[in-house]
């Protein structure tokens, strides 16, 4: 289990993580979602005892990284998949790791066969293109066979099967009863992977909530209705505010109908004679609940993304 | 696979021991630090190259100095004192220790400037230990190939030196350890040197500076507590640990004076690696 209490990281005059504090259980998998700069990487850092805190602590199984007697028996991360010398290959690379720790050279070889390395481990990491690079910052994490793990954006440069491949691993590593703790960017990676959600903005958190939870709320269907006729969508609106429908006006020509019933609606709508020009439903994603939650906390928006906003 | 780990848990519910894939819990500490460190040193190239210029430039510069001692054509007639050949190593020394300060270097600057610091701080995350264990593979075998260097200059030496070459056993057991422990103390203070730094041109260039730019620029300055300043900076402290001894102090002082530059870096490369964030 990882622990992270009232965690506050400053760099010179910015605030990487706001006064944070989290509990990653163990047997499931966490996402830690947030847009770039939120502050994901620096506390994976704090947690692994790279960046010392500014105030509060992360402790791993109640005590902090530095102190474990062997460290990767207890926990793998996987920080930054090209921070390995370039002139070394990736066997010899997991092999002065596992030595650090005590583990035996065999375990070296099945990591590699297990990321899927074996052929090219002889080869100096300098040649490896980002995808063999997390796969071998993977192999890395799972060498001490550690009951916690940490990932920071694992799946960034993996094709579609090696996005489906680290998915399944985190499964099954949270369901051998395992701390798996991985941060995105973005949500669809996490729909499908993680049982509990952290999602973080500008340095705090967000939300913090079961899977379940984040989806029930935030999946919210619309009735988009439109209309030539301002006043009679007037009317409508009118109309369906006493059915207790919640009715946003977006437009003198458009409104949406939270929640609503396509079929009430239309019924409604010729009843009272309004001409209309379109009339949909529309299901709001997670991805749009997400961007929508942590719309206030970007740093870096895209200009057309920002006129829309 | 399985990765699974079994546990087996004693009746009072403490874990007892721990097998899994990973193998049982043993090893690790400062000599797995050591292992580690080993492993990475001997998996780089440019470890390798460093070597092999330190054994050129050694071989070499000691034949050239055993060569211009014995030279002799129509206007030079050859000298007929023999020279100790001992000495050709340890002019050569000052030369190749540059392969040294270049493998000490890198040791640390090469894991700043690929970010696999932050690998190694994973896998020890002690930073006394991680600087420790650094230090001492770093001191051993810099050591341990200083004595292959001295040999193989003596060598070449004696064989530049021809009839010249004066072979006195009492003399060169105290040359060749002390070209070793002179390189020791240089790869480990340029290793202090690249703690504090980081950078490889920044590591470079002030070990450069203070073992061989400043004694240099200083022995000509006539100035007198110019000159008592230059006899304790790590270069001329150097100088005087190869040559036995000098006017200043003996060899005994001049190895604790470069040793106490030694600790001085590591231990300020220490103070500093601690409270930086990797
Ligand atoms: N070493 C550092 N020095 C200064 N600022 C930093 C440093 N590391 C991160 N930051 C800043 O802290 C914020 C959070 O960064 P980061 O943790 O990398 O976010 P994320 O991983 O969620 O994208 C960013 O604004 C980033 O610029
Ligand atoms: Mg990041």
């Amino acid at each position: 289990m990882i622990a992270i209490r009232g965690l506050t990281k400053r760099y010179a005059d910015k605030v990487a993580v706001d006064n944070i504090s989290i509990e990653v259980a163990a047997g499931k998998v966490t996402g830690f979602l947030g847009p770039n700069g939120a502050g994901k990487s620096t506390t994976m850092r704090v947690i692994m005892g790279l960046d010392h805190p500014t105030a509060g602590e992360a402790t791993i199984s109640g005590k902090p990284y530095a102190t474990l007697r062997w460290p990767m028996r207890e926990v793998g991360a996987l920080l930054d998949a090209k921070g390995v010398h370039p002139g070394r290959s990736g066997r010899d690379h997991l092999l002065s790791m596992a030595y650090s720790n005590g583990i035996p050279a065999k375990r070296v070889d099945q990591v590699l066969e297990e990321v899927g390395l074996a052929k090219v481990a002889k080869k100096r990491a300098r040649g490896y293109s980002l995808g063999m690079s997390q796969r071998l910052g993977i192999a890395g994490a799972l060498l001490g066979d550690p009951q916690v793990l940490l990932f920071d954006e694992p799946v960034n440069g993996l094709d579609t099967e090696g996005v489906r491949w680290v998915r399944e691993m985190m499964r099954r590593l949270a369901s051998e009863g395992r701390t798996v703790f991985v941060s995105s960017h973005l949500m669809s990676e996490m729909q499908q992977t993680a049982d509990q959600l952290v999602i973080i903005g500008k340095g705090k958190v967000i939300m913090d909530a079961p899977m379940a939870e984040v989806i029930a709320r935030g999946s919210r269907n619309a009735v988009i209705v439109r209309s030539p006729q301002t006043q009679g969508l007037d009317k409508l609106a009118q109309a369906l505010e006493s059915d207790a429908a919640v009715i946003e006006r977006v437009s003198p020509h458009e409104l949406h109908v939270v929640n609503g019933d396509v079929e009430v609606v239309g019924q409604r709508a010729s009843e009272l004679g309004v001409q209309l020009h379109e009339l949909a439903l529309r299901q709001s994603s997670l991805e749009d609940a997400y961007l929508e939650l942590t719309a206030e906390s970007v740093e870096y928006i895209s200009a057309g993304r920002q006129s829309k906003a | 696979m399985n990765t699974h780990s079994t546990t087996e848990v004693a009746q009072s519910g403490d874990v007892i021991t721990r097998e899994s894939a990973a193998g049982a819990e043993r090893g690790g500490g400062l000599w797995g630090a050591i292992r580690f460190e080993w492993v990475k040193l001997w998996s780089v190239r440019s470890t390798w190259w460093c070597l092999a210029t330190g054994v050129v430039l050694m071989v070499l510069w000691a034949g050239v100095v055993g060569y211009d001692y014995s030279y002799e054509d129509t206007a030079h007639p050859a000298p007929t004192d023999p020279f100790p050949v001992g000495d050709t190593t340890i002019q050569a020394a000052q030369l190749a220790q540059f392969a040294i300060m270049a493998l000490a270097m890198l040791v640390i600057t090469a894991e700043y400037a690929s970010g696999s610091i932050r690998a190694t701080l994973q896998c020890v995350p002690s930073r006394g230990r991680m600087l420790a264990s650094k230090a001492i593979l770093v001191g051993i075998v810099t050591f341990v190939y200083g004595l292959i260097l001295a040999g193989a200059g003596t060598i070449s030496g004696g064989i530049m030196l021809k009839d010249l070459a004066e072979v006195e056993s009492s003399e060169l057991f105290r040359q060749i350890p002390s070209v070793a422990a002179y390189l020791a103390m240089v790869g480990m203070f340029t290793l202090g040197v690249g703690f504090i730094l980081r950078s490889a041109v920044g590591t470079l260039s002030i070990s450069f500076l203070l073992l061989v730019v400043l004694p240099l620029i200083i022995r000509g300055i006539g100035v007198d507590f110019i000159q008592t300043i230059a006899d304790f900076l790590p270069g001329s402290a150097g100088t005087y640990l190869l040559d036995g001894g000098g006017d200043r102090y003996g060899a005994g002082v001049a190895a604790l004076i470069l040793g106490a530059w030694t600790v001085a870096a590591l231990g300020f490369g220490y103070s500093v690696l601690k409270k930086r964030d990797a």
